[in-house]
């Protein structure tokens, strides 16, 4: 619209510039009367000025009925001098058929009123083509006032003609749009500063004409937060000449405001600067109140489409395609409308999870209000799988009542769907967690058993069935009760021991630990029961084995320390005779004396006699050491002893000594007996040896139990020793602590080896000048019985 | 070298390592004196009863370790409470046969004792010790 009126605007523009030049080389008809010739070269000369305006000359006799034209007016007829015939009817011909009437008519006046001719009227060219041409003519007569000739300018006005035509059709328009629809005219001279209205200005806008004649009365009433919006939109239109088309408030005379749509244009004068302002104002309050509605329905469908949570969709069953979706699926899956509208029917197969394919409700005749859901992945612009529900009704159907089309909303539940997912999981890790617990697991409010394991049962001895739902501090001994409750309500959460009670009403070592977790919503219990029966059993074993592997290990360090005895005494008593025999050679190779010699031989024989006792004694040693699994055998101390006592009667005899057994307490023992003949010989002979030499020795024997062991204890009333000062020698090999002649000091050697080769252990009390006594303890060390 | 030849002292219970050992020192012509004890006991005896003459005391005392009634252990535990009271200053060297470290490092570890000689010892060790 805009765009045609531009070019109006342009056409008249060009048609100014043609006005002027006519105006400025006006017709002027030379009027010798009886100079032809003087006229024709006037004619000439004219007729080459005309031609560079394209004005034609026509020159027409009427007596002799014939027609000069120039040859700028045969261009104006699309003729030529050869065709043309030099007659009125030439032209008359080529004159249009519906201005051939009127131009007859206007040379009939020209001729009886002597007028000046002026004729505009179409022309149909030798081609075809239908121009506007004007025509101004000047009648010349003879003194009786007869019409001789006419003479006059011929032009080409279609350009101008077309465009005023148009002018004219657009004002035209204008008014009568203005009477038909509240509209108000009005042609504002801008030099002028007046305005004048069409006759519906005061129905409209309730003025009269005088009441806004002039463009400032006008202006104040533009709606002041318009008005500068108007004038700057008017003055851009002024400066371009362009048409404007705009809408404001206007205050009417009766206060209030109207929307109104002006629309106008500016005229240009010669100079080409505006000089006029026409338009039309009209009242369009209705029409924007409804737009205003529509725009407000379509913000608020917008809003509501925008708010709805997931995509609203309509979906054709038959076709396959999505007829219609809202905003809301860029937002949800990327794609936009036209992206969707593209994928035609495949559009569940391109967006649907293969695997979802079938879960999209299938339809026919449901009845209305039917609502049909699913669940669903829908593949994401980016490729990315999202869960979706939908909620689908019908929203059209065929004559048979089939559903054809639905309407639904889809909404994004991927979050529900992986907080599901984890739910799921972590309740099924949950059970399995408690299934796979060696305890028992109970879920309990404050105490009464909501859910439980398998374990618990099996520890209770009741089954699931009997526990969820009852009272779970009935598992729990009474005494103990009060503090479990106590651990519940403060959400203790460390393992304590307690007493449980079984089914069957026994009692059992039980530790609880609990913990309080949400669970479905509310707060719970999670309590664990361990039967510690066994714990505690393992832990009474623990401790045993603990004394046990102490009990080796001082065992190890005794064998240890025998073994570095042996070791010294292997280095010792046999270094120290045949290093003897060493130094003794030496000296037999330098000796030259047989007497010397002699002695020395003789000095050799008992060091090798040493060596070899030594050996033997270390050999003994060493079988018992080996002989660790000797023979064992029950044995009675009374029969054993009195074997030994006979061994070495004549030596009781001799100092008449008193011997006294009592072996009534522990009569019995399994032993090897010639470990018990050894012990037995050695202590008798030891106390013999140790006697006082003034005094009848008085030995004393007795066998009794310390709990499990069998004890000897051997009491002599002789020298005694001072166990302070040789207390860490009496059970080396060797050692005499007495300078008694017989003081070899290997029978308490000999006896401590057999003892604790037998798991036992031998030990000295004594006192100098009093006695001594010894105590054998056969079962010292169990861990090597058996 | 003193004009006066030393006084040695052998402490041990093996008799014929005493003979050998005297032999040998005689022959060397190290002491013109040589005590000879078969205990610990007998030579803190001797120690005791010669406190007030110190010229009888020993010079050298050639002491076994393994000795019975008061070994050599012993004789150095005694010793060390009465050597203050003996004008003397006597060098004590452990002579044994036991190889034992617990042996060798114990004698190092006494302040009254030279050194830990093992058994045999020839005669180049005893003119090495006494010289």
């Amino acid at each position: 619209m805009s765009a045609r009126k531009k070019k109006v605007s342009k056409k008249r523009a060009k048609k100014d510039g043609r006005a002027r030049s006519k105006k400025a080389k006006a017709p002027v008809a030379s009027t010798h009367q009886n100079t032809l010739k003087a006229l024709h070269e006037s004619q000439k000369r004219l007729s080459l000025a005309l031609n560079s305006a394209h004005m034609g000359i026509w020159d027409w006799n009427i007596k002799t009925n014939s027609l000069w034209l120039s040859d700028t007016v045969h261009k104006i007829f699309g003729t030529s001098k050869r065709t043309f015939d030099g007659t009125m009817e030439f032209l008359r011909k080529l004159t249009h058929e519906e201005d051939q009437k009127m131009l007859s008519e206007e040379i009939r006046k020209a001729f009886e009123t002597d007028k000046k001719y002026f004729v505009q009227h179409r022309i149909k060219k030798a081609n075809g083509e239908i121009r506007w041409i004007e025509v101004v003519g000047k009648v010349f007569r003879n003194r009786k006032g007869k019409v001789l000739r006419m003479v006059g300018s011929v032009q080409d006005i279609t350009e101008i003609k077309l465009s005023n035509q148009e002018r004219k059709d657009w004002e035209a328009r204008y008014k009568l749009i203005a009477a038909s629809a509240s509209q108000v005219v009005y042609d504002y001279n801008l030099k002028t500063g007046k305005i004048q209205w069409s006759g519906t200005i005061q129905e409209v806008l309730g003025y009269n004409q005088q009441e806004m004649n002039d463009i400032n009365s006008w202006e104040k009433l533009i709606h002041r937060d318009d008005r500068k919006k108007v004038m700057a939109r008017l003055e851009i239109a002024m400066q371009g000449l362009r048409p404007f088309d705009m809408k404001y408030r206007f205050k009417t005379k009766s206060k209030s405001y109207i929307h109104v749509h002006d629309k106008g244009i500016f005229l240009a004068n010669e100079e080409g600067q505006a000089y006029r302002m026409l338009g039309t104002m009209q009242d369009i309050s209705d029409k924007i109140q409804i737009e205003e509605d529509l725009i407000e329905s379509n913000r608020f469908k917008e809003s509501m489409e925008s708010a709805m949570p997931g995509m609203l969709y309509v979906y054709d069953l038959k076709k396959q395609v999505i007829i219609y979706v809202n905003h809301n699926i860029t937002r949800a899956i990327g794609y936009d409308w036209e992206e969707i509208e593209g994928m035609g029917n495949n559009f569940l197969h391109n967006l649907i999870h293969p695997e979802d394919l079938s879960r999209i409700p299938r339809w026919s005749n449901e009845p209305s209000r039917t609502v049909k859901s699913a669940e669903y992945r829908v593949r994401t612009k980016s490729d990315e799988w999202r869960w979706f529900y939908s909620r689908d009704t019908a929203f059209q159907r065929d004559q048979k009542g089939n559903v054809t089309q639905i309407i639904g909303i889809a909404q994004d539940i991927t979050d529900r769907k992986m907080i599901e997912a984890e739910l799921v999981e972590s309740e099924a890790r949950f059970r399995t967690l408690q299934e796979a617990s060696f305890g028992g697991i109970g879920l309990h409010d404050k105490g009464i058993i909501i859910d439980c394991n398998q374990g618990l049962s099996a520890i209770t001895g009741y089954s699931r069935e009997e526990l969820v739902g009852n009272d779970g501090l009935k598992l729990i001994a009474p005494e103990y009760r009060e503090l479990v409750m106590h651990n519940i309500l403060s959400g203790y959460e460390k393992p304590y021991d307690v007493e449980g009670i079984h089914k069957d009403g026994t009692h059992y070592s039980l530790e609880i630990s609990g913990k309080n977790i949400p669970y479905k919503g509310r707060d719970i219990r999670v309590t664990e029961f361990r039967d510690i029966t066994n714990r505690k059993l393992i832990e009474q074993k623990i401790l045993e084995q603990n004394a046990r592997l102490q009990a080796i290990t001082i065992d190890l360090k005794r064998k240890n320390d025998q073994l570095e005895e042996f070791t010294q005494i292997v280095s010792h008593n046999l270094r120290s005779p045949i290093g003897n025999i060493l130094s003794l050679l030496t000296f037999m190779e330098t000796s030259t004396s047989e007497e010397d010699k002699a002695q020395l031989m003789s000095y050799l024989k008992e060091s090798t006699s040493n060596a070899l006792t030594t050996l033997e004694e270390l050999n003994e040693v060493l079988k018992i050491k080996q002989n660790r699994n000797i023979e064992k055998q029950l044995l009675e101390f009374d029969k054993v002893f009195n074997q030994v006592r006979t061994m070495v009667s004549a030596k009781i005899a001799e100092c008449s000594a008193e011997v006294k057994s009592d072996f009534s307490k522990a009569p019995t023992i399994v032993y090897p007996n010639i470990y018990l003949e050894s012990i037995f010989l050695n202590l008798l002979t030891n106390a013999l040896k140790y006697r006082k030499p003034d005094q009848k020795p008085l030995i004393e024997l007795r066998t009794y139990r310390d709990k499990k062991d069998i004890i000897l204890e051997v009491k002599d009333d002789g020298l005694g020793i001072n166990l302070d000062r040789y207390g860490h020698q009496i059970f080396k090999l060797q050692k005499t602590f007495h300078k008694h002649p017989e003081s070899r000091g290997i029978g308490l050697f000999m006896i401590k080896n057999q003892i604790e080769a037998m798991g036992g252990e031998i030990s000295i009390k004594s006192k100098e000048n009093i006695g001594t006594t010894f105590f054998i303890n056969f079962n010292k060390h169990h861990t090597h019985d058996d | 070298m003193t004009t006066k030849s030393p006084i040695i002292a052998l402490v041990d219970d093996d008799k014929i390592f005493q003979l050998m050992s005297a032999k040998m020192i005689e022959s060397l012509d190290l002491s013109h004196r040589i005590l000879q004890f078969g205990n610990g006991e007998e030579a803190l005896h001797y120690l005791k009863d010669n406190i007030t003459t110190p010229e009888n005391l020993p010079d050298f005392i050639f002491l076994d370790i393994n000795m019975p009634y008061v070994d050599g252990w012993m004789f150095l535990a005694d010793y060390a409470t009465m050597k203050s009271n003996l004008n003397k200053q006597i060098r004590i060297f452990m002579i044994s046969s036991s190889i034992d470290s617990r042996d060798i490092i114990r004698a190092q570890n006494n302040s009254d004792v030279r050194d830990y000689i093992l058994k045999p010892v020839t005669p180049e060790k005893f003119r090495e010790l006494v010289a």
